[in-house]
Protein backbone atom coordinates (compact mmCIF):
# COMPACT_ATOMS: atom_id res chain seq x y z
CA UNK A 1 0.00 0.00 0.00
CA UNK A 2 1.43 3.71 -1.16
CA UNK A 3 -0.22 6.57 -0.07
CA UNK A 4 0.72 10.02 -0.05
CA UNK A 5 -1.01 13.03 2.17
CA UNK A 6 -0.35 16.68 1.16
CA UNK A 7 -1.29 19.41 3.81
CA UNK A 8 -0.35 17.93 7.08
CA UNK A 9 2.24 18.53 10.02
CA UNK A 10 3.32 16.54 12.41
CA UNK A 11 2.40 19.23 15.64
CA UNK A 12 4.56 17.25 18.29
CA UNK A 13 5.70 14.27 19.83
CA UNK A 14 5.50 13.26 23.64
CA UNK A 15 7.08 9.94 25.17
CA UNK A 16 6.03 9.01 28.43
CA UNK A 17 7.92 6.13 30.15
CA UNK A 18 7.94 4.50 33.65
CA UNK A 19 10.44 5.87 36.29
CA UNK A 20 11.78 2.59 37.10
CA UNK A 21 15.12 1.45 35.22
CA UNK A 22 15.73 -2.03 35.16
CA UNK A 23 19.28 -2.93 34.39
CA UNK A 24 20.49 -6.55 32.90
CA UNK A 25 23.42 -6.83 35.22
CA UNK A 26 20.36 -6.76 37.97
CA UNK A 27 18.67 -9.45 36.24
CA UNK A 28 21.39 -12.11 35.47
CA UNK A 29 20.46 -13.98 38.05
CA UNK A 30 16.70 -14.48 37.08
CA UNK A 31 18.04 -16.03 33.68
CA UNK A 32 18.67 -19.56 33.45
CA UNK A 33 22.22 -19.40 31.66
CA UNK A 34 25.52 -19.05 33.05
CA UNK A 35 26.20 -15.27 34.27
CA UNK A 36 29.07 -14.84 32.25
CA UNK A 37 27.36 -15.87 29.09
CA UNK A 38 25.05 -13.78 29.91
CA UNK A 39 27.51 -11.11 30.11
CA UNK A 40 28.86 -11.31 26.58
CA UNK A 41 25.12 -11.85 25.21
CA UNK A 42 24.70 -7.98 26.60
CA UNK A 43 27.99 -6.80 25.00
CA UNK A 44 27.01 -7.85 21.79
CA UNK A 45 23.49 -7.11 22.13
CA UNK A 46 23.53 -3.75 24.08
CA UNK A 47 21.79 -4.74 27.21
CA UNK A 48 22.25 -2.18 28.86
CA UNK A 49 18.99 -0.61 30.68
CA UNK A 50 14.70 -0.62 30.16
CA UNK A 51 12.17 0.84 31.71
CA UNK A 52 9.40 -1.25 33.38
CA UNK A 53 6.18 0.25 34.53
CA UNK A 54 5.00 -0.39 37.93
CA UNK A 55 2.57 -3.88 38.14
CA UNK A 56 -0.98 -3.03 37.15
CA UNK A 57 0.27 0.59 35.31
CA UNK A 58 -1.43 -0.24 31.68
CA UNK A 59 0.04 1.82 28.23
CA UNK A 60 -3.74 3.60 28.86
CA UNK A 61 -2.17 4.64 32.17
CA UNK A 62 1.24 6.56 30.43
CA UNK A 63 -0.84 7.85 27.31
CA UNK A 64 -3.11 9.32 30.26
CA UNK A 65 -0.29 11.38 31.58
CA UNK A 66 0.95 12.30 28.42
CA UNK A 67 -2.32 13.83 27.03
CA UNK A 68 -2.28 15.27 31.03
CA UNK A 69 0.55 16.93 30.43
CA UNK A 70 0.10 18.56 26.38
CA UNK A 71 -3.41 19.88 27.93
CA UNK A 72 -1.82 21.31 31.33
CA UNK A 73 1.08 23.13 29.23
CA UNK A 74 -1.35 23.91 26.01
CA UNK A 75 -0.34 21.93 23.42
CA UNK A 76 -3.63 20.26 23.10
CA UNK A 77 -7.11 21.57 23.91
CA UNK A 78 -9.81 18.37 24.57
CA UNK A 79 -12.49 20.22 22.77
CA UNK A 80 -10.06 20.15 19.52
CA UNK A 81 -9.03 16.59 19.44
CA UNK A 82 -11.29 15.08 16.72
CA UNK A 83 -9.71 11.81 16.38
CA UNK A 84 -7.82 9.66 18.96
CA UNK A 85 -5.99 6.32 17.09
CA UNK A 86 -4.67 3.65 20.05
CA UNK A 87 -1.51 2.27 18.25
CA UNK A 88 -0.97 -1.36 21.14
CA UNK A 89 -0.73 -4.71 21.94
CA UNK A 90 -1.61 -4.04 25.42
CA UNK A 91 -5.05 -2.75 25.21
CA UNK A 92 -7.00 -2.13 29.20
CA UNK A 93 -9.69 -4.62 28.11
CA UNK A 94 -10.29 -7.18 25.32
CA UNK A 95 -13.62 -4.62 25.56
CA UNK A 96 -14.18 -1.73 25.12
CA UNK A 97 -11.41 -0.41 22.86
CA UNK A 98 -8.95 1.73 24.89
CA UNK A 99 -9.31 4.68 22.69
CA UNK A 100 -12.77 5.00 24.07
CA UNK A 101 -11.69 4.43 28.08
CA UNK A 102 -8.96 7.53 27.35
CA UNK A 103 -12.11 9.69 25.30
CA UNK A 104 -14.16 9.13 28.34
CA UNK A 105 -10.63 9.83 31.22
CA UNK A 106 -10.60 13.59 29.56
CA UNK A 107 -14.08 14.14 28.62
CA UNK A 108 -13.06 14.44 24.69
CA UNK A 109 -15.81 15.32 22.36
CA UNK A 110 -18.74 13.05 21.22
CA UNK A 111 -17.90 14.27 17.74
CA UNK A 112 -14.27 12.67 18.32
CA UNK A 113 -13.40 9.70 16.15
CA UNK A 114 -12.21 6.89 18.19
CA UNK A 115 -10.23 3.84 17.39
CA UNK A 116 -7.29 0.91 18.33
CA UNK A 117 -5.37 -0.21 15.89
CA UNK A 118 -3.84 -3.80 17.40
CA UNK A 119 -0.04 -3.26 16.32
CA UNK A 120 3.23 -3.76 17.51
CA UNK A 121 6.46 -2.48 15.69
CA UNK A 122 5.43 -1.15 12.40
CA UNK A 123 1.99 0.28 14.10
CA UNK A 124 3.52 3.56 14.05
CA UNK A 125 3.19 3.84 10.67
CA UNK A 126 -0.09 2.57 10.33
CA UNK A 127 -1.22 5.12 12.99
CA UNK A 128 0.46 7.70 10.86
CA UNK A 129 -1.58 6.13 7.84
CA UNK A 130 -4.71 6.32 9.52
CA UNK A 131 -4.42 9.90 11.44
CA UNK A 132 -3.84 11.19 7.63
CA UNK A 133 -6.59 9.57 6.18
CA UNK A 134 -9.07 10.72 8.74
CA UNK A 135 -8.03 14.10 8.37
CA UNK A 136 -7.88 14.53 4.30
CA UNK A 137 -11.29 12.64 3.99
CA UNK A 138 -12.81 14.78 6.72
CA UNK A 139 -11.18 17.61 6.87
CA UNK A 140 -10.58 17.46 10.75
CA UNK A 141 -8.04 20.15 11.76
CA UNK A 142 -6.11 17.84 14.46
CA UNK A 143 -5.79 13.52 15.46
CA UNK A 144 -3.69 12.57 18.31
CA UNK A 145 -1.94 9.33 17.78
CA UNK A 146 -1.14 7.50 20.97
CA UNK A 147 0.94 4.55 20.13
CA UNK A 148 3.13 2.40 22.63
CA UNK A 149 3.11 -0.93 24.63
CA UNK A 150 3.50 -1.82 28.28
CA UNK A 151 4.52 -5.79 27.34
CA UNK A 152 6.73 -6.09 30.45
CA UNK A 153 4.15 -8.06 32.01
CA UNK A 154 3.52 -10.30 28.87
CA UNK A 155 6.94 -11.30 28.83
CA UNK A 156 8.27 -13.94 30.83
CA UNK A 157 11.35 -12.45 33.55
CA UNK A 158 13.10 -15.74 32.69
CA UNK A 159 13.38 -15.58 29.43
CA UNK A 160 17.24 -14.06 28.50
CA UNK A 161 16.09 -13.55 24.45
CA UNK A 162 13.37 -11.17 25.62
CA UNK A 163 12.81 -9.49 28.16
CA UNK A 164 16.04 -7.73 28.32
CA UNK A 165 14.84 -5.81 25.08
CA UNK A 166 11.56 -4.80 26.04
CA UNK A 167 10.99 -1.21 27.47
CA UNK A 168 7.69 -0.11 28.84
CA UNK A 169 6.67 3.65 27.13
CA UNK A 170 3.76 5.51 25.58
CA UNK A 171 3.35 8.27 23.09
CA UNK A 172 1.77 11.01 21.92
CA UNK A 173 2.11 12.49 18.57
CA UNK A 174 -0.75 15.47 17.32
CA UNK A 175 -1.02 15.43 13.41
CA UNK A 176 -2.29 18.53 12.14
CA UNK A 177 -4.14 19.50 8.63
CA UNK A 178 -1.92 22.68 7.53
CA UNK A 179 -2.35 23.95 4.03
CA UNK A 180 0.91 23.60 2.61
CA UNK A 181 2.43 21.60 5.02
CA UNK A 182 4.86 19.06 4.16
CA UNK A 183 2.50 15.95 4.23
CA UNK A 184 2.52 12.21 4.94
CA UNK A 185 4.46 9.97 1.80
CA UNK A 186 4.04 6.10 3.44
CA UNK A 187 4.48 3.01 2.40
CA UNK A 188 3.35 -0.31 4.35
CA UNK A 189 3.49 -3.81 3.40
CA UNK A 190 2.11 -7.08 5.42
CA UNK A 191 2.96 -10.97 4.93
CA UNK A 192 0.74 -12.65 7.54
CA UNK A 193 2.26 -16.06 6.51
CA UNK A 194 4.62 -14.54 9.20
CA UNK A 195 2.04 -14.22 12.10
CA UNK A 196 3.57 -16.41 13.99
CA UNK A 197 6.88 -15.83 14.60
CA UNK A 198 6.35 -13.12 16.80
CA UNK A 199 3.15 -14.27 19.31
CA UNK A 200 1.43 -14.68 22.27
CA UNK A 201 -0.27 -17.97 21.66
CA UNK A 202 -2.69 -17.64 25.03
CA UNK A 203 -5.12 -14.95 25.97
CA UNK A 204 -7.44 -14.32 22.62
CA UNK A 205 -10.27 -16.65 21.61
CA UNK A 206 -8.24 -19.12 19.98
CA UNK A 207 -6.38 -20.22 23.17
CA UNK A 208 -8.25 -18.36 26.28
CA UNK A 209 -6.08 -17.86 28.99
CA UNK A 210 -6.27 -20.79 31.72
CA UNK A 211 -3.76 -21.83 34.79
CA UNK A 212 -2.22 -24.23 32.46
CA UNK A 213 -1.13 -21.33 29.78
CA UNK A 214 0.35 -19.77 32.51
CA UNK A 215 2.65 -22.59 33.46
CA UNK A 216 6.22 -21.90 32.59
CA UNK A 217 8.27 -24.35 30.53
CA UNK A 218 11.81 -24.20 29.61
CA UNK A 219 12.91 -24.07 25.89
CA UNK A 220 16.17 -26.00 24.33
CA UNK A 221 17.70 -22.80 25.52
CA UNK A 222 16.98 -22.39 29.35
CA UNK A 223 14.60 -19.73 29.15
CA UNK A 224 11.30 -20.45 30.84
CA UNK A 225 7.76 -18.90 29.54
CA UNK A 226 4.19 -19.83 29.39
CA UNK A 227 1.85 -19.90 26.33
CA UNK A 228 0.78 -16.41 28.03
CA UNK A 229 4.01 -14.65 27.29
CA UNK A 230 5.44 -13.24 23.83
CA UNK A 231 7.24 -15.95 22.05
CA UNK A 232 9.62 -14.83 19.45
CA UNK A 233 11.14 -17.19 16.50
CA UNK A 234 14.43 -14.82 16.69
CA UNK A 235 16.54 -16.56 13.72
CA UNK A 236 13.31 -15.75 11.37
CA UNK A 237 12.77 -12.12 12.57
CA UNK A 238 16.33 -11.69 12.19
CA UNK A 239 16.41 -12.95 8.79
CA UNK A 240 13.33 -10.67 8.26
CA UNK A 241 15.06 -7.50 9.49
CA UNK A 242 18.23 -8.18 7.20
CA UNK A 243 16.61 -8.97 3.74
CA UNK A 244 13.05 -8.13 3.43
CA UNK A 245 13.19 -4.78 5.93
CA UNK A 246 16.55 -3.96 4.20
CA UNK A 247 15.80 -4.35 0.83
CA UNK A 248 12.46 -2.68 1.43
CA UNK A 249 14.12 0.57 2.77
CA UNK A 250 16.11 0.91 -0.29
CA UNK A 251 13.69 0.84 -2.52
CA UNK A 252 11.28 2.93 -0.86
CA UNK A 253 14.01 5.53 -1.09
CA UNK A 254 14.83 4.40 -4.65
CA UNK A 255 11.06 5.14 -6.06
CA UNK A 256 11.81 8.66 -4.70
CA UNK A 257 15.17 8.81 -5.86
CA UNK A 258 16.83 8.86 -2.70
CA UNK A 259 19.48 6.84 -1.14
CA UNK A 260 20.43 6.60 2.76
CA UNK A 261 23.05 8.71 2.45
CA UNK A 262 20.78 11.58 1.82
CA UNK A 263 18.87 11.09 5.01
CA UNK A 264 20.08 13.33 7.73
CA UNK A 265 17.63 10.67 10.01
CA UNK A 266 16.92 7.08 9.73
CA UNK A 267 14.18 6.50 12.44
CA UNK A 268 14.19 2.59 12.31
CA UNK A 269 12.27 0.84 14.95
CA UNK A 270 14.72 0.30 17.81
CA UNK A 271 14.21 -3.68 17.54
CA UNK A 272 17.65 -4.38 19.04
CA UNK A 273 21.00 -2.50 18.79
CA UNK A 274 22.61 -5.75 16.84
CA UNK A 275 19.53 -5.53 14.83
CA UNK A 276 20.24 -1.86 13.78
CA UNK A 277 23.94 -2.40 13.69
CA UNK A 278 23.56 -4.64 11.17
CA UNK A 279 20.96 -2.56 9.43
CA UNK A 280 23.32 0.35 9.63
CA UNK A 281 25.88 -1.80 7.57
CA UNK A 282 23.50 -2.65 5.02
CA UNK A 283 22.35 0.80 4.17
CA UNK A 284 25.98 2.47 4.50
CA UNK A 285 25.23 4.99 7.19
CA UNK A 286 26.18 6.66 10.41
CA UNK A 287 25.03 5.86 14.06
CA UNK A 288 24.23 9.82 13.85
CA UNK A 289 21.92 8.87 11.17
CA UNK A 290 20.73 5.57 12.64
CA UNK A 291 20.58 6.20 16.09
CA UNK A 292 19.89 3.33 18.80
CA UNK A 293 20.03 4.81 22.08
CA UNK A 294 16.19 4.02 22.49
CA UNK A 295 16.74 0.71 22.72
CA UNK A 296 19.73 0.81 24.61
CA UNK A 297 18.42 2.92 27.06
CA UNK A 298 14.97 2.87 27.39
CA UNK A 299 14.16 -0.49 25.87
CA UNK A 300 11.76 -1.61 23.25
CA UNK A 301 8.50 -0.05 23.15
CA UNK A 302 7.04 -2.02 20.05
CA UNK A 303 5.26 0.94 17.99
CA UNK A 304 5.98 3.59 20.40
CA UNK A 305 9.65 3.47 19.61
CA UNK A 306 9.81 5.79 16.65
CA UNK A 307 8.11 8.82 18.27
CA UNK A 308 10.96 7.93 20.89
CA UNK A 309 13.51 7.57 18.48
CA UNK A 310 12.13 11.43 17.42
CA UNK A 311 12.20 12.76 21.14
CA UNK A 312 15.60 11.23 22.01
CA UNK A 313 16.96 13.01 18.58
CA UNK A 314 15.51 16.02 18.50
CA UNK A 315 15.43 17.06 21.87
CA UNK A 316 17.05 20.18 23.40
CA UNK A 317 17.63 20.74 19.69
CA UNK A 318 17.55 23.94 18.34
CA UNK A 319 15.50 24.54 15.53
CA UNK A 320 18.39 25.65 13.27
CA UNK A 321 19.89 21.82 14.09
CA UNK A 322 16.91 19.66 13.51
CA UNK A 323 17.46 17.29 10.49
CA UNK A 324 15.48 18.37 7.41
CA UNK A 325 15.34 14.40 5.65
CA UNK A 326 13.89 11.76 8.19
CA UNK A 327 12.34 8.78 7.23
CA UNK A 328 10.80 6.56 9.98
CA UNK A 329 10.19 2.72 9.25
CA UNK A 330 8.67 0.52 11.59
CA UNK A 331 8.61 -3.32 11.37
CA UNK A 332 7.88 -6.56 12.98
CA UNK A 333 4.61 -8.73 14.38
CA UNK A 334 2.34 -10.00 11.72
CA UNK A 335 4.84 -9.53 9.68
CA UNK A 336 4.44 -5.94 8.53
CA UNK A 337 6.72 -3.05 7.89
CA UNK A 338 6.23 0.24 6.59
CA UNK A 339 7.91 3.32 6.18
CA UNK A 340 7.03 7.04 5.65
CA UNK A 341 9.11 10.25 5.37
CA UNK A 342 8.62 12.76 7.97
CA UNK A 343 9.59 16.11 7.98
CA UNK A 344 10.04 17.29 12.08
CA UNK A 345 10.79 21.14 11.50
CA UNK A 346 8.75 23.21 13.42
CA UNK A 347 7.57 21.09 16.42
CA UNK A 348 5.13 22.79 18.92
CA UNK A 349 6.33 20.24 21.19
CA UNK A 350 9.23 17.51 21.67
CA UNK A 351 10.01 15.95 25.21
CA UNK A 352 10.20 13.72 27.41
CA UNK A 353 8.29 12.84 30.84
CA UNK A 354 9.28 10.41 33.33
CA UNK A 355 6.43 10.38 36.08
CA UNK B 1 40.85 -22.60 11.14
CA UNK B 2 38.92 -25.19 12.19
CA UNK B 3 40.45 -25.26 15.79
CA UNK B 4 40.18 -21.54 16.15
CA UNK B 5 36.42 -22.16 15.05
CA UNK B 6 35.99 -24.79 17.90
CA UNK B 7 37.77 -23.22 20.87
CA UNK B 8 35.59 -19.84 19.77
CA UNK B 9 32.33 -22.19 19.85
CA UNK B 10 33.58 -23.72 22.51
CA UNK B 11 33.76 -21.01 24.89
CA UNK B 12 30.12 -19.98 23.95
CA UNK B 13 28.62 -23.54 24.46
CA UNK B 14 31.37 -25.20 26.21
CA UNK B 15 29.29 -28.55 26.82
CA UNK B 16 28.80 -28.94 22.99
CA UNK B 17 30.56 -31.35 20.58
CA UNK B 18 31.00 -29.15 17.56
CA UNK B 19 33.12 -31.75 15.99
CA UNK B 20 30.89 -34.32 15.81
CA UNK B 21 27.89 -32.55 14.40
CA UNK B 22 27.13 -31.25 11.19
CA UNK B 23 24.04 -29.11 11.28
CA UNK B 24 24.87 -26.67 15.22
CA UNK B 25 21.64 -25.49 14.51
CA UNK B 26 19.46 -28.39 13.75
CA UNK B 27 21.37 -30.22 16.65
CA UNK B 28 20.37 -28.02 18.83
CA UNK B 29 23.90 -27.08 19.49
CA UNK B 30 23.32 -23.46 19.27
CA UNK B 31 20.25 -21.52 18.99
CA UNK B 32 19.59 -17.90 17.27
CA UNK B 33 21.35 -15.53 20.57
CA UNK B 34 24.41 -17.75 20.00
CA UNK B 35 24.47 -17.31 16.37
CA UNK B 36 24.97 -13.49 17.69
CA UNK B 37 27.87 -14.51 20.16
CA UNK B 38 29.45 -16.15 17.40
CA UNK B 39 28.86 -13.91 15.18
CA UNK B 40 30.84 -11.43 17.22
CA UNK B 41 33.77 -13.47 18.22
CA UNK B 42 34.60 -14.28 14.23
CA UNK B 43 34.55 -10.37 13.69
CA UNK B 44 36.69 -10.12 16.77
CA UNK B 45 38.95 -13.36 16.36
CA UNK B 46 38.94 -13.13 12.11
CA UNK B 47 38.71 -8.58 12.07
CA UNK B 48 36.08 -9.26 9.84
CA UNK B 49 32.67 -7.85 9.28
CA UNK B 50 29.35 -10.01 8.66
CA UNK B 51 26.98 -8.68 7.12
CA UNK B 52 23.20 -9.38 8.23
CA UNK B 53 22.24 -11.01 5.20
CA UNK B 54 25.13 -13.49 5.78
CA UNK B 55 23.82 -14.34 9.48
CA UNK B 56 21.99 -17.41 8.14
CA UNK B 57 21.07 -21.00 9.53
CA UNK B 58 23.18 -22.35 6.35
CA UNK B 59 26.46 -20.13 6.90
CA UNK B 60 26.72 -20.83 10.34
CA UNK B 61 25.66 -25.26 10.31
CA UNK B 62 29.14 -26.31 10.42
CA UNK B 63 33.18 -25.44 10.79
CA UNK B 64 32.86 -26.06 7.37
CA UNK B 65 30.37 -23.64 6.56
CA UNK B 66 31.52 -21.00 9.23
CA UNK B 67 35.13 -21.27 7.42
CA UNK B 68 33.79 -20.67 4.51
CA UNK B 69 32.17 -17.63 5.78
CA UNK B 70 35.13 -16.31 7.17
CA UNK B 71 37.18 -16.59 3.89
CA UNK B 72 34.65 -15.12 1.78
CA UNK B 73 34.20 -12.41 4.48
CA UNK B 74 38.11 -11.50 4.41
CA UNK B 75 37.65 -11.49 0.79
CA UNK B 76 35.18 -8.58 0.65
CA UNK B 77 32.57 -10.94 -0.61
CA UNK B 78 30.64 -12.33 2.27
CA UNK B 79 27.44 -13.00 -0.46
Amino acid sequence: MKARFPDLRIAGVLGVVPRHVSRFEDEIAQYGQAPANSRRLAQVMGYDTHRVAPAGTTTADLASLGLRRLIDEGHLDPAGVEALFFVSQTPDYLIPATSTVLHGRFGFPQDTYCADINDGCCGYIKGLYEAAAFLTVTGARRAVLVAGDVLSARISRHDRNSFPLVGDAATVTVIEREPGGAGLDLEIRTDGSGHDKLMIPAGGARLPASPETAELAADEDGNRRAADHLVMQGRDVFAFTQTVVADFILEFLARRDLKPADLDLLLLHQASAFILDRLRLKLEVTKDQLPDDVVRRYGNSSSGTIPMAIVAALRGRPASAVPVRAMACGFGVGLSWGAALVDLRGLDFCSLIEP
Amino acid sequence: MHQTLLDLLRAIQPDADFAASTDFLEDGLIDSVDVIMVTAALEKEFGVTVPGDQITPENYASLESLAALVARCRQGRPG
